[in-house]
Order: C-alpha cells, then sequence, then structure tokens
C-alpha cells in the first residue's frame, strides 16, 4: 500500500495491475477446466450430433403425427379439442449468456423463424431445453430460456398427477440443470430414475415432451431427501436445438400471406 | 471527464456481460460487469452525467434481457446516485473503500431487482442469493477497478476533476 496523494491509499495499484489481470482470468479458466472435465465425462452428452438431429426431427415429426392421431382420434370419439399440432424448425445454439446475470438463456439461430413466438419451445433429441422468450424473426435470432433458469416454471405430469417445476439456477456435476417439485396435485410415490413429461395444460408448453428424470437430492433413508428432476442435457454443451412451432399460427400467417393487398 | 471512454467503457462491459459473463458463473451467481463500470464512474463522474448512464445502460440491458422491464431501471440510478453522494477524494482512490463502497452498492441493487422481480415473477430468490451475487460482484469488482486504474490516469480521471 502507497500513499497516493493528498488523502487517498492508492494500493499501489499501477503495479498491481497485471496481478488484477490474473485475478480476472481465474474464474473462466476454472470454468472451463470444469466444462472440459464434464465434456470428457461418460455421462456427458455425445456432441457428435449430426447424425442425432435427423433422429431428433425424425422424432418431432413422428410426434407430432401422433398428436394428429390422438387429436382425431379425440374428435371422433365426440371428445373435446385436446392438443395443438407443432411444426419442428431446427435451430443452432450460440451460447452467449443474457445481460441479467440471474438468468440462464440459450440464444439460438436459423435461417427462417416464421411462427416463432414466446409460445414456441426448444427441444435436444426430444428433451426438453428451454421456452422461447424473444424472437427477431427477420434476423433469425431467438433467446431461450434454459431449464437452468431459476425463474423457470413448467407444468409436468407424472403418473396421475400434475404439478409445477421451479427452476433453481442449479447443475448437477455434469453441468445438467435441476429442477424443483412444487404444488403437487396428490400425493404420489416418485420413483428414481423415472422420466417426467410436460402436462400440456399450462398454456406455454406442448404435452408429452421429457423434461428429464427423478433424482433424489440426497441418499435414500438421509434426513432432508427430496426428490428433485434433472433436466436431460447440460444446456451448455447443447449445439442444436428444436423449435416447435404451433402449426395453427403458421396456418395463420400462411393465409394472411395469401390475402391480396388493398 | 471526457465522455467518449466512459462509453466506451459501458459498451465494453455490456458486450462483455453477454459474451463473458457465463465463464465467471460460480454456482447459480455471476457477476454483473455493466453495474461494475456504472459504480466505477459513480466514483468520478458528474452525477448528470451519472444518471443519464446509469439510465440508458439500465434501460438497454431491461430491453434485451429477459427480465421485465423497470427491473434494472428502478435499481440502477437511485443506487449510483447514491455511491456517488457518499464517495470521498480519499475512498474513490483507496482499493479497499471502495470494495466495501461497491459491496454495499450491490447488495442494495440486487435486492431491489430481486424484490421487483419477485413482484413480476413471483419467486423471490432470497437475500441470501443476492448478498452471494453482490459479494462475488464486489470481489471481481477490487479486480476490475484495479485494471481500471491503470487507464484512468491517463484519460485524466482523477477526484480532484469534479470533487472537492
Amino acid at each position: 500500500m502507497s500513499y497516493s496523494g493528498r488523502g487517498g491509499w492508492s494500493g499501489g495499484r499501477e503495479g498491481f495491475g497485471w496481478v488484477y489481470v490474473l485475478v480476472l482470468l481465474i474464474p473462466p479458466l476454472a470454468n472451463l477446466m470444469i466444462e472440459y472435465r464434464q465434456r470428457l465425462s461418460p455421462n456427458a452428452a455425445d456432441h457428435d450430433d449430426r447424425v442425432q438431429t435427423s433422429a431428433a426431427i425424425e422424432t418431432a415429426t413422428l410426434r407430432q403425427k401422433l398428436w394428429e392421431a390422438e387429436r382425431e382420434l379425440a374428435l371422433l370419439r365426440g371428445w373435446s379439442q385436446t392438443q395443438p399440432r407443432y411444426h419442428p424448425v431446427l435451430a443452432d445454439v450460440v451460447h452467449r449468456g443474457d445481460l441479467s446475470p440471474r438468468r440462464a438463456v440459450l440464444w439460438v439461430r436459423g435461417s427462417g423463424f416464421a411462427g416463432v413466438d414466446s409460445r414456441s419451445v426448444a427441444v435436444h433429441r426430444g428433451a426438453l431445453l428451454g421456452r422461447v422468450r424473444h424472437v427477431w424473426p427477420e434476423q433469425g435470432i431467438a433467446q431461450v430460456q434454459s431449464l437452468r433458469d431459476p425463474y423457470m416454471r413448467v407444468r409436468f405430469r407424472y403418473d396421475k398427477a400434475w404439478g409445477f417445476l421451479w427452476g433453481t439456477g442449479r447443475a448437477d456435476a455434469q453441468g445438467r440443470p435441476l429442477l424443483e417439485i412444487r404444488h403437487l396435485s396428490r400425493e404420489i410415490a416418485f420413483q428414481e430414475g423415472e422420466p417426467v413429461y410436460t402436462d400440456g395444460e399450462d398454456g406455454f408448453f406442448p404435452r408429452g415432451i421429457m423434461i428429464g428424470s427423478l433424482i433424489r437430492s440426497a441418499p435414500a433413508g438421509e434426513e432432508g431427501a427430496e426428490f428433485l428432476v434433472r433436466g436431460e442435457f447440460p444446456p451448455e454443451q447443447v449445439s442444436e436445438a428444436i423449435l416447435l412451432v404451433e402449426s395453427a399460427r403458421l396456418e395463420v400467417e400462411g393465409l394472411a400471406g395469401k390475402e391480396p393487398a388493398r | 471527464m471526457n465522455p467518449g471512454p466512459a462509453l466506451l467503457l459501458l459498451l465494453f462491459s455490456v458486450v462483455f456481460q453477454a459474451t463473458a459473463a457465463p465463464l465467471y458463473r460460480a454456482g447459480s451467481i455471476e457477476p454483473d460487469f455493466p453495474f461494475l463500470a456504472l459504480v466505477y464512474l459513480a466514483f468520478f463522474a458528474e452525477p448528470v452525467a451519472l444518471l443519464w448512464a446509469a439510465v440508458l445502460v439500465a434501460a438497454a440491458i431491461d430491453c434485451v434481457s429477459i427480465d421485465p422491464f423497470g427491473t434494472r431501471l428502478l435499481a440502477f440510478p437511485p443506487v449510483l446516485l447514491l455511491l456517488n453522494r457518499f464517495r470521498r477524494g480519499f475512498v474513490a482512490e483507496s482499493a479497499l473503500l471502495r470494495c466495501g463502497l461497491t459491496i454495499a452498492g450491490c447488495v442494495v441493487a440486487f435486492t431491489i431487482e430481486g424484490a421487483f422481480l419477485a413482484w413480476k415473477d413471483g419467486r423471490w430468490l432470497g437475500l441470501g442469493f443476492e448478498v452471494r451475487s453482490a459479494l462475488y460482484t464486489a470481489l471481481l469488482g477490487l479486480a476490475v477497478h484495479g485494471v481500471m486504474d491503470r487507464g484512468r490516469f491517463r484519460l485524466g480521471w482523477t477526484r480532484d476533476r469534479f470533487f472537492a
């Protein structure tokens, strides 16, 4: 510490400049090392996505057909309208943060984001990644609130119970997001490792998309152990996503486009 | 104070937040680099210039972020003006004292943001979360402000420029 003149202790900052730079380099280097170890981990997601992506598109298409078939069946049986249909849009994930430090988002970009809006969701290999919050269709850029976001909420269904999953902002050792179970509609015996799916009744998420698997927050039998839901993929390691856009919206936009100019 | 370097500093801090902040994530918390840049300006800038900078940066971030509009607009300007009011020459030039002031500013600003989000998004993450975020941000702020000091004297940002 050195006295810098009139009434101030400068701490010799001019001389410590490089020390400060080194201090600023410690957290990114530590995080890069952790991410490298996660990628080497046998439980980490496979990054060779090219083949997997076509399978994911096929899965999304089949799921859409299944929804359509279910809807037709329900209409034939005289039931009420069930779930909307969705159209898959392929997008690349750009790993940039949100300007708010308390948020966890993914940026995705693609060639055409027609119809993508805040009711669209992002999936990767059939599992939920998050929900679109902002979209710039002309630029082909969208901002997706990921499951890691502490303000994330998803209505889920497990067996005969439904409830809400709340983001915690935390992740497991492999970087997969952890979600808390809230507002359960009825008491139910959870089975560790069982998948949990979206309920589709919250107005945001389509029905039947896998959110993650049930895990215990602590080993079974320990006091305070509770069930959490762990997302399928670390958002930071996903390179491609599929946005599910409501087909009805695309149809409306298509019809509007065909109208003659007045 | 020359506004050019100040604008560049704020622009750089916003870009840095968007590109590099995830690398600074520790558990569930991330530092807030634009706020650190504004705190630094609060030590040396005139109150009116600081207010403009705070409002512009807060509004710009609120527009792009998924946080509701007003989260930062409500938190940044009053806290920064208070820091600007409380700081004195000997505080602005002392690494430790301004670190303390940065911690206090971060705690208050982040708590206001958290309370606003609790109102708009229906979830209060807890005072512990806000304090942890503030401590982490201020800890990094010590180094960030130290790095900024290297160029400050060349730009003429001294405590005697605007404050007696």
